[in-house]
């Protein structure tokens, strides 16, 4: 080729070649015409799941010379088709990136700086300490109880872990007795467990992603959802293409806001108003869904006369205890029937008993619904006119009249006009032949009330029959890549895998006495006792039998909460002397971040497993209170071992998406250096233990010798074989052979399952989790791509996406139906009910189990098989949503003289003061509303993007976003600093002013909010200080989720005090404030 | 510059991509892209105004690691239920 500078002329090359329109050849040089991509001259394409989000985009892994050089989103996904957000593109640099660590680090007591340590020493260290702080704190007896365990330990998972990282997690902490196992599920999502459930019987979304395409009206609420789950938004646009309404109800305006038809700003923590609005509208305007409302759900059924209401009792229900702050559930019970929560009486007596001696909380027993609700005993009296007037559906009518549009706009600030636009379209896109769909995250989650948010979109969307329909449905967008699944195998200290609760300490208990408890006599939850067994043959096999109730004393007992917020308290006091944080950050991403380091900096141990040295990893070298002087290096004696974390790339195993979805990654590459999965720790961490007590006669010791422990290993790593990890979860019949389907399980110890919902996930010895069956050689349900709890079902409760007689309830929106010829029913979806019972069928009056649901209950997880409007048990807070202010608000609760939640979980402590609220005195000291949220190039704590120079660079800074009106009453500037003040603490950030962030008119005066993203602390590449240091430690009383997304505060120009300046600060204005210890701490 | 009915001719002689690229010396994700005018790598499917043969990711990219059995797990797993004499006493005697 002629080399001339006139032959390298692009120009030239066009006019004289064959490329005249200059596309192909002429357009490209000899040296871009050598290169090759990645992707094509890679050895191999590992097929994988981006760990960021729970949405659960597919990856492609790209490997050279045992290398990851390239990752890319996979095109066969149903779900991501092929795109990745700015994270999952980022993902390249989280695995391979200068800022991962691989080796250990090792702080001794009252060390001044890291040192290194080779990992065989650390992992005999660690089980050390784990055997000698166990025995040292061994409980045998609590209150004269049988208990076994030990509060000397704790741990705290992320949500990015495996599903079989988790198992390995629950089970061996179980087994040593350790009962403060949690984590990121905990503050998360934990309260749409208890809302999902204790409405529809199962804790999970009930749709999936794709389906979003079906709706004729999405309402995205407590979500920004195309930042912060951007690839899962491209369905809300395949909607809209399709003529679908869009609305976005947020205080801020987002791109969702930008996307959608109409944007709905609301004061932050209103939203149960704004909900309960609609519900009073749908039944005032005689909107609902008769016949669905008639058949599916507990409209008609009539409530004890003991029930009162908050229209009755100035915002309390009837049945509340003073003293303990406790509701009972007597009173409000369905007529003649006994409705007891997962939990069991007994274990409400006992909650009665212990929070008597005022040293316990009651728990958090909401989320044992998450597959299986309450217990109802005897026959539900009903009234089919629903014109009783203690039949749900007329106590649901007295309870919201006051909800008027009038009172929406004074509390919500939202005008009537804008409020009646949103009722018309939601109504005019439900019914037989449209359906409309909710969506909602965190924004809905973390508040005092986070459970109640959901019940109430679960009523409305229960009065609209938008549940168990095409395009229907409650959408909860988890945001880490299985919280789904730490909460089905749940790293969390109330429940075992499936939902099944943990045993409460009782004398005398049995597993005979605790299923009996526990199960309910009808639907699928009746068969407690073949999955709970089952449970434990997978754990202690052979030692497992009839004669010793199947090792079920081997289970620890817990005696109230044991939450992660507990667990802190329980630090700072010294009890709790090892943690565990696998994956977690609690020094940012946890409420009131002084005080879970104050809590590490009591500890005896502490473990941190990450990728980089997260502040949590830190604090006692350079943390905030270092620099404060209210802690000193040399005076912190806990001892810190930093082992680094293998990524998603170095690893097999399972995520479960935000729809129940359980997908596989495979292992790319070995991880390098010391770098190890969670797999691998747990494993060998429990391999080590088991050595130290193999020659023990101790009978505390029985449950670790017992374990199942036999994990076969392979690689360079002794890697324990994961997919070994997840037959163990799926189960096996006595010949080995997998189980296809929980129906199989049997009480009588002839089946081992680690978790009944997972089973099927490796039915016929296939990972069904693996299949990837791309998603254009199927249909729009896809359900050859991964596997979904459960029984691969898509959309739950399905059997009502057809009339009671088993007809679609139109031609638009059929999804499963009756086929009478062939006696059996069928659709699309794999159908959510007995496959051969006939809509005809009814029960006699003595069936129990399975058989007691009759052909037309379609909520088969439910007792009494219909969707619950009115929760006779379950939600601890009241039966019915109820709008209570926000723990710390500049409002008064005009509903009701019930300023708060009376039963929200307080924590009073010097270093977790609360605000006066509403016309309270120095309630002006906090004036704005704060919330906080997520943005797209940022995960949670920051632990995934802060170390990253991709997503460091596009978010840099931490920043809170306020309106020009608010900057001129304040004199904040754009870009420069401000400073944000609670009871709790101060923090700065940058400025952002923008008319994103709207003034509200709220109770006849404007107030303002400040949008404040939670990603930031001090280390890392993009710093800052963290949001959750303003944060409170208040709780819902359900789930123990803290209250982030509504608190009052103050904000002045400039950046904050340094040093002993800073609490000194803080403590000026709580006196301005006249805080004490009591201060909103009222019921 | 190869042309979309060059590339349409071969397909409909029934010849594959893989071996349409060959011939026309292009690679067999461009002879697809010709063809169809959509990547391999969009996840989307569009309606076509004829039917053509759909593709996979092999096209462009080296070959993909998917297993989704390992029946060593299996013999584990027996091996666990037969060493539990509890199990097998209840489920009655293999099949």
């Amino acid at each position: 080729m002629d080399s001339s500078w006139l032959a390298r002329w692009p120009v030239l090359r066009q006019v004289t070649g064959t490329d005249r329109p200059g596309k192909a050849a002429a357009a490209k040089s000899r040296r871009s015409g050598e290169l090759r991509a990645r992707t094509a001259t890679a050895d191999r394409v590992v097929k994988s799941i981006c760990p960021y989000c729970a949405v659960g985009c597919a990856q492609n892994v790209f490997v050279k010379d045992e290398e990851v050089v390239q990752i890319e989103g996979d095109p066969d996904s149903p779900i991501s088709r092929g795109r990745l957000c700015p994270k999952g593109s980022a993902t390249l640099q989280l695995t391979t990136g200068p800022s991962r660590r691989h080796g250990v680090l090792y702080r001794p007591p009252h060390g001044a700086d890291w040192q290194e340590l080779d990992l065989d020493t650390a992992m005999n260290m660690i089980a050390d300490r784990i055997v000698a702080t166990r025995r040292a704190t061994w409980q045998e007896e609590h209150q004269g109880n049988r208990v076994n365990r030990t509060m000397g330990i704790a741990s705290l998972g992320g949500a990015t872990l495996d599903n079989e990282e988790n198992y390995l997690i629950k089970k061996l902490f179980t087994a040593l007795g350790v009962v403060q196992v949690e984590n990121q599920a905990r503050v998360c999502h934990s309260s749409t467990v208890v809302g999902l459930g204790t409405s529809f019987g199962r804790g999970g979304a009930t749709t999936f992603l794709q389906d979003l395409q079906h709706s004729d009206c999405i309402v995205i609420e407590g979500s920004n959802f195309a930042e912060c789950h951007p690839v899962g938004f491209q369905w809300v646009m395949a909607a809209k293409a399709r003529g679908a309404t869009v609305i976005h109800v947020d205080p801020r305006f987002t791109r969702t806001s930008a996307l959608a038809d109409l944007h709905v700003p609301i004061r932050a923590g209103t939203d149960i108003a704004f909900l309960g609005g609609i519900i009073n509208h749908v039944l005032n305007e005689d909107k609902y869904f008769h016949d669905y409302v008639l058949h599916y759900t507990n409209a008609a059924t009539i409530i004890t006369e003991d029930y009162a209401d908050t229209e009755d009792l100035d915002g309390l229900f009837s049945g509340f205890d003073e003293d303990s702050r406790h509701y009972s559930f007597d009173y409000w019970q369905y007529e003649g029937t006994v409705v007891a929560p997962a939990s069991g009486q007994r274990d409400q007596e006992h909650d009665e008993r212990v929070s008597r001696s005022g040293n316990v909380h009651r728990t958090a027993r909401g989320e044992a619904h998450g597959s299986g609700g309450a217990a109802v005993e005897g026959t539900p009296e009903r009234d089919e006119t629903l014109r009783h007037p203690r039949c749900v559906f007329q106590i649901l009518k007295r309870h919201y009249a006051r909800y008027t549009p009038e009172m929406v706009e004074r509390i919500c600030g939202i005008t009537p006009e804008v409020f009646a636009e949103v009722c018309r379209h939601l109504t005019e896109n439900s019914g037989p032949d449209r359906t409309s769909e909710f969506v909602y995250a965190v924004g809905w989650t973390q508040h005092t009330v986070g459970s109640q948010y959901i019940r109430a979109a679960s009523i409305l969307q229960l009065l609209l029959g938008n549940i168990g329909r095409p395009g229907g449905g409650i959408q909860a967008l988890r945001g880490h890549a299985s919280i789904q699944g730490s909460s089905d195998i749940p790293t969390l200290f109330n429940l075992l895998p499936g939902y099944i609760p943990m045993p409460y300490a009782h004398s005398g208990q049995t597993l005979t006495e605790f299923v009996e408890a526990d199960s309910a006599g009808k639907g699928f939850w009746s068969n407690m006792d073949a999955y709970l067994v089952s449970l434990l043959k997978a754990w202690w096999g052979p030692a497992a039998t009839p004669g010793n109730d199947f090792c079920f004393d081997y289970l620890p007992k817990i005696t109230g909460s044991h939450s992660a917020y507990d667990t802190v308290l329980e630090q700072i006091a010294g009890n709790c002397a090892g943690y565990f944080l696998l994956g977690e950050n609690p020094a940012v991403g946890s409420a009131n971040a002084k005080l879970q380091r104050l809590g590490m900096a009591n500890l005896d141990w502490l473990v941190v497993r990450d990728f980089s040295l997260i502040e949590s990893a830190t604090w006692w070298q350079d943390g905030p209170e270092i620099q404060t002087g209210e802690l000193r290096t040399e005076d912190i004696g806990t001892e810190v071992f930093f082992l680094p974390a293998a990524a998603h790339t170095e690893k097999s195993g399972s995520f479960t998406n935000t729809n129940r979805m359980l997908q596989w990654h495979h292992q790319a590459v070995q991880p390098a250096g010391d770098a190890r999965s969670d797999l691998w720790f747990m494993y060998h961490l429990g391999r080590l233990v088991r050595e130290r007590l193999a020659g023990s006669d101790d009978p505390h010791d029985r449950p670790i010798i017992d374990l199942t422990w036999d994990y076969p290993t392979e690689g360079r790593l002794d890697e324990p074989v994961a997919e070994a990890v997840l037959a163990e979860i799926n189960g096996w019949d006595h010949t080995g052979t997998p189980l296809s389907a929980y129906t199989e399980l049997k009480a009588d110890g002839s089946t081992s399952c680690g978790c009944w919902i997972y089973c099927g996930v490796y039915a016929d010895g296939v990972n069904q989790a693996a299949r990837r069956k791309p998603a254009r050689e199927q249909d729009w349900v896809a359900a050859e791509w991964a596997w979904s709890w459960p029984a691969n079902r898509r959309i739950l409760y399905n059997r009502a996406s057809a009339r009671p007689d088993g007809t679609p309830w139109s031609e638009r929106k059929k999804l499963v139906w009756w086929d009478a010829e062939q006696g059996k029913w069928t659709g699309y979806d794999v159908p959510d009910f007995e496959p051969d019972k006939s809509p005809d069928y009814r029960p006699s009056d003595d069936a129990r189990g399975v058989a007691a649901l009759s052909g037309v209950d379609p909520f088969i997880m439910q007792a009494d098989g219909k969707g619950w409007l009115f929760a006779p048990a379950g939600v601890l807070d009241g039966p019915l949503p109820t709008h209570y202010e926000p723990q710390d608000s500049p409002f008064p609760n005009p509903l009701y003289g019930q300023q708060r939640n009376p039963s929200r979980l307080l924590f009073p402590h010097e270093h977790n003061r609360y605000q006066p609220s509403g016309s309270e005195p120095g309630a002006d000291v906090y004036p704005f509303v704060v919330t906080t949220y997520r943005l797209t190039e940022h995960f949670t704590a920051g632990g995934m993007s802060r170390w990253s120079p991709y997503l460091s660079e596009l978010q840099p800074e931490a920043f809170c976003e306020v309106s020009p009106e608010l900057a001129a009453e304040r004199g904040l500037v754009n870009g420069d600093w401000a400073t944000i003040v609670t009871a709790r603490n101060a923090i700065e950030v940058r400025v952002l002013v923008t008319d994103r962030v709207a003034p509200l008119r709220v109770a006849e005066r404007v107030v303002h909010q400040i949008g404040l993203p939670y990603h930031w602390g001090p280390n890392g590449i993009s710093t800052g200080d963290a949001a959750n240091e303003l944060s409170s430690i208040v709780l819902d009383p359900n789930a123990h989720i803290q209250e982030v997304k509504a608190f009052s505060a103050d904000i002045r120009a400039g950046r904050r005090p340094r040093g002993p300046d800073l609490p000194a600060l803080v403590e000026r204005y709580r006196r301005r404030a006249g805080i004490t210890e009591h201060t909103g701490t009222q019921r | 510059m190869v042309s979309r009915r060059t590339v349409l001719s071969l397909i409909e002689r029934g010849i594959d991509y893989r071996e349409v690229a060959a011939r026309l010396g292009i690679g067999p994700g461009l002879a697809y892209l010709i063809a169809t005018g959509t990547s391999v790598t969009n996840g989307e499917t569009h309606d076509r105004p004829r039917e053509l043969p759909s593709a996979g990711q092999d096209l462009v990219f080296p070959s993909a690691h998917n297993s989704t059995r390992r029946p060593e797990v299996w013999v584990w797993a027996a091996d666990r239920a037969r060493a539990d004499w509890q199990m097998s006493a209840a489920g009655g005697p293999a099949e």
